[in-house]
């Protein structure tokens, strides 16, 4: 039982949803302070997501419409359950099991798979474009991912455990103070990156072009769930990165709490700039970026860290 | 031993006599009768499954009949029951239910050839005696019944059958042929071929050949690389049934346990051989799925599948740890029920459109819901998507390659999953979702007797995935323990009591009854349904549909993979293509120096005389 109460209220469901929900509007006033705008004030996006809400819901006549409606919630919960367990791996270490790192790898990807399921299910050309393109952008940034998550637990003592990759790195340093950590931070920072499909990987969403891809059919509540989701992805996947690549979280004293919550926020604003001043390319491009630089820079960072550098 | 005593549910013999004489019986039934030789093949593999269940209660017996005695060479029917082959017996027998089951809807209208349930009865047997047998001799003799019969049972198929079953056969006879001459091996070094009484050891060369080479046979059946080639041969002809029933469940049964016996228990294995099974599952796992990835016909890309995830239980075993052996004899165990109701579908698919082109079907899923929902959940199962049983040994097996040190394996083995996904996704798409066809638009929902195996098979995806630790201690835990690792911490290998599947699997529900609760606090009940939207344009949708087929065609695009596709589809991948070459251009050169002219062919004689006799004088 308790653990439903962790999941539903910290760290799961509310927290993480409120944390996105600040997150994308970060996003949205940082973007527009780059725009030289003035940025939506503070709960512009809980407005948003209320007034979908309170909109009807359309279902397109080719669609299988259980499937389509349920799709997102699956997406929902995975991203929930995955942010649970990564906040647990830092406020309950001694929760963790041997190989939850490999369950949340999964669960992460598990949102962008509800996401191809809906765009499939709808029956619309533009969203099954979308589809193909979101399911090729997984197989193009999950493979460096992969080898820098091996370089990591490589340089962490060989275990699957969270807390104990955090406790390793606390107790030596964070993977990112060294060169091969560098490297590895920056392949994992552009497969975070794509794993949001934001400029310039968004050919799966491209609204100038497919209209959003497999977002094209959504409306009222269904939508809300999909853009609660990718709100919580964008809050998870740089406490991922913290997790992995730069030591952690420490909620021991003031400062170490602070410096907690900044790394977060450095990857965030990092991001927010890649997409901001970047084009959008093609998906046959993304492909090509991720299976050859990217994950060149991996495998140097892997048999750097292999060699203890 | 009067016959009565013989089928008693507790007899190690019944599974093999049993299908043995009623297979007899239904070759004597007149074609015309119909019902009667489905009637008694379905009863008799109820009663196996009945006689596995006992003998799964049993767990340890063992019985010795005298059978042939030729002057030294003595050849004993040797049975043997333990934790290990109880648990196979009992999931042949339930494969055999299954697909007997099956074939009565599938062949309901054209009709079963009357020898087709005869001759899965008596693959039935073979595979329960090779499993079985603890003499090496007589578990060849099963092994060669088994695969005589694919050999049979592929020729009943429809198209370009003589060829795909000669294919078949020609691969699983070399390696066999390499099992015999590995067990004469034995026999001549070890002085008995007694399963239970070997434990050898490979520090030489004899014993590593002979390790290798029941290697061989034993991933040959199984399909792993690089003697694979034979399983998408017969996809193309086979009927789906014995696709379902031979290389999706029972020879990856019967090989995966035949590996797992002679790695756990009859050879005491080098670091070498373990970095060599993990080299050889990592190839199978990667080139297959990317082959699969690019298949138009679902049955082709199925069977593709079937030999990546071959690669993961090689993997498994070849960490040599605790948790990657019991991954990879559990995976075994998924994998048989995701692949056999993967062809299931494909054959409920088929039957019910008649096509298997997957750019001929699409948006079935309105017209056939149980069979998508099934499909649903073994697609995902397959491709590792927590909670369901393929994530489970997955995530077991990975651990074990973590624990061996193996990064770059788990790196492969992980990918392999992602291109897995990608791959269903297309299948999902292109039969079931997208919009539906002309060939689609009159499809019914298929017949009982499919269904019911189907949805039984979907139900265990999920039950081993959700209460993983079932399966685990009451099969796989057992029949490891106190094998090469001795008495295993059950704690260690499930995973630490705080969290377990079905924990993650609750949390999952109440995650998505939160998102239903969302719903219905809103206007779900007034949905309306609406024209699509496809930028203005006038939705035609038969005319603008857009395919899974060509999902990946990006990936082919790339120099690189084109190259290795191109390579891979002219069969440089295959050695049964490799070898065919090989022989015909030497035939061919022996062919230009037969010429007919007899003043050459003295030549050569004498040639031949002059260098027999410098030989003779040198020496």
């Amino acid at each position: 039982m308790e653990h439903v109460l962790y999941y539903l209220v910290f760290p799961g469901l509310i927290f993480t949803g409120v944390a996105g929900l600040l997150v994308t509007w970060v996003d949205r006033k940082v973007t527009a302070r780059i725009h030289w705008r003035k940025g939506p004030p503070l709960l512009q996006p809980f407005w948003d997501i209320m007034k979908l809400m309170g909109k009807e819901i359309t279902v397109p006549e080719t669609a299988k419409a259980t499937g389509f409606l349920l799709a997102p919630l699956f997406g929902f919960a995975a991203v929930t359950l995955a942010s649970t367990i990564l906040w647990m791996s830092l406020v309950f270490p001694e929760k963790g099991f041997s190989g939850d790192l490999i369950v949340v790898i999964y669960l992460l990807t598990i949102p962008a798979i509800s996401m191809i399921y809906g765009g499939s299910a709808s029956g619309n050309p533009l969203s099954a474009v979308g589809a193909s393109r979101e399911m090729k952008l997984i197989l193009a940034y999950d493979l460096p991912l992969l080898i820098t998550i091996f370089a990591v637990i490589w340089k962490s003592g060989m275990t699957l455990n969270l807390s104990e990759i955090v406790t390793y790195q606390q107790m030596n340093s964070p993977v990112l103070y060294s060169i091969s950590g560098v490297l590895l931070f920056v392949a994992a920072l552009m497969c975070i990156h794509g794993k949001l499909a934001f400029v310039p990987f968004d050919a799966p969403e491209a609204e100038t072009e497919i209209v959003e891809g497999a977002l094209l059919e959504y409306s009222g509540p269904a939508l809300a769930i999909q853009k609660l989701t990718k709100a919580m992805m964008y809050f998870t996947l740089p406490v991922y990165m913290v997790i992995l690549y730069w030591g952690g979280m420490n909620f021991g004293t003031v400062g170490s709490g602070i410096w907690s919550i900044a790394k977060v926020i450095i990857i965030i604003v990092l991001i927010i700039l890649i997409k901001n001043t970047n084009p959008r390319v093609r998906i046959k491009q993304i492909m090509k970026f991720f299976w050859g630089p990217i994950t060149i820079i991996a495998i140097i960072g892997l048999i750097l860290s292999m060699n203890g550098l | 031993m009067d016959i009565m005593n013989i089928l008693q549910p507790s007899n190690l013999l019944c599974p093999l006599i049993l299908p043995a004489i009623v297979g007899f019986i239904i070759l004597l039934i007149p074609k015309k009768v119909k019902y009667v030789s489905e009637f008694f093949a379905l009863a008799t593999t109820a009663y196996m499954l009945y006689v596995g269940f006992t003998l799964f209660g049993i767990k340890d017996a063992a019985v010795s009949y005298p059978w042939v005695k030729v002057g030294p060479l003595a050849l004993n029917l040797d049975l043997v029951i333990n934790q290990f082959s109880s648990f196979v017996v009992l999931f042949i027998a339930f494969f055999g239910l299954a697909t007997v089951l099956y074939s009565i809807g599938y062949f309901r209208k054209e009709g079963a050839n009357p020898r087709y349930y005869s001759f899965v009865l008596w693959t039935l047997g073979g595979a329960i005696g090779a499993v079985l047998s603890n003499n090496l001799i007589m578990l060849l003799i099963f092994w060669e019944i088994v695969t005589v019969l694919l050999f049979f049972l592929v020729n009943l198929g429809k198209n370009k059958e003589n060829l795909a079953a000669a294919k078949s056969f020609a691969v699983l006879g070399i390696t066999d042929a390499g099992m015999t001459f590995a067990v004469i091996l034995i026999g001549i070094l070890y002085n008995s071929v007694t399963i239970s009484e070997l434990s050898i050891k490979v520090d030489g060369f004899l014993p590593g050949l002979a390790y290798v080479l029941l290697f061989i046979g034993a991933t040959a059946k199984a399909g792993a690389m690089p003697f694979h080639s034979w399983i998408p041969t017969v996809s193309e002809s086979a009927a789906t049934p014995v696709m379902a029933f031979l290389p999706a469940s029972l020879d990856k049964l019967l090989g995966i346990y035949l590996l797992a016996r002679i790695s756990l228990n009859m050879f005491e294995l080098t670091s070498v051989i373990y970095t060599i099974m993990l080299i050889v599952g990592a190839f199978t796992v990667l080139l297959s799925v990317l082959m699969a990835l690019v298949q138009h016909d679902i049955r082709k890309l199925l069977s593709f599948h079937a030999i990546s995830q071959v690669g993961y239980m090689v993997l498994g075993i070849g960490t040599g740890t605790v948790v990657g052996t019991v991954g990879g004899i559990f995976h075994m165990l998924n994998h048989s029920i995701y692949k056999s109701l993967l062809f299931f579908n494909a054959g409920a698919i088929e039957k019910q459109t008649g096509e298997t082109d997957l750019s001929k079907i699409g948006g079935l899923a309105r017209f056939m819901p149980i069979t998508f929902v099934t499909t649903v959940i073994a697609a995902f199962s397959i491709s590792g998507i927590p909670p369901l049983n393929g994530f489970f040994s997955k995530w077991m097996i990975y651990r074990g390659i973590v624990e061996s040190k193996g990064i770059i394996f788990l790196a492969v083995a992980m990918f392999g999953s992602a291109l897995t996904l990608a791959s269903f996704i297309k299948v999902l798409h292109s039969t079931f979702l997208g919009a539906p066809t002309e060939v689609t638009k009159k499809a019914k929902e298929a017949p009982l007797s499919m269904i019911t195996p189907m949805v039984v098979l979907a139900l265990l995806c999920v039950l081993f995935g959700v209460f993983a630790s079932y399966p685990l201690n009451n099969f796989i835990l057992p029949a490891l323990d106190k094998s090469a690792f001795g008495t295993i911490d059950t704690e260690a290998v499930i995973g630490a009591s705080s969290w377990t599947p079905d924990l993650a699997a609750v949390l999952m529900l109440v995650g998505l009854v939160v998102g239903m609760i969302f719903f219905y606090l809103t206007k779900l009940t007034k949905v309306r349904t609406t024209k699509v939207y496809i930028g203005g344009e006038v939705p035609d949708t038969s005319e603008m549909r857009y395919s899974g087929v060509d999902f990946y065609k990006t990936i082919r695009e790339l120099k690189i993979m084109g190259a290795a596709y191109s390579d891979a589809e002219k069969g440089w991948f295959d050695p049964y293509f490799v070898v065919a070459k090989i022989g015909n251009s030497a035939i061919m050169g022996m062919k230009k120096l037969h010429n007919g002219v007899l003043s050459t062919y003295l030549s050569w004689c004498l040639i031949g005389l002059a260098v027999l006799l410098i030989f003779l004088l040198l020496v």
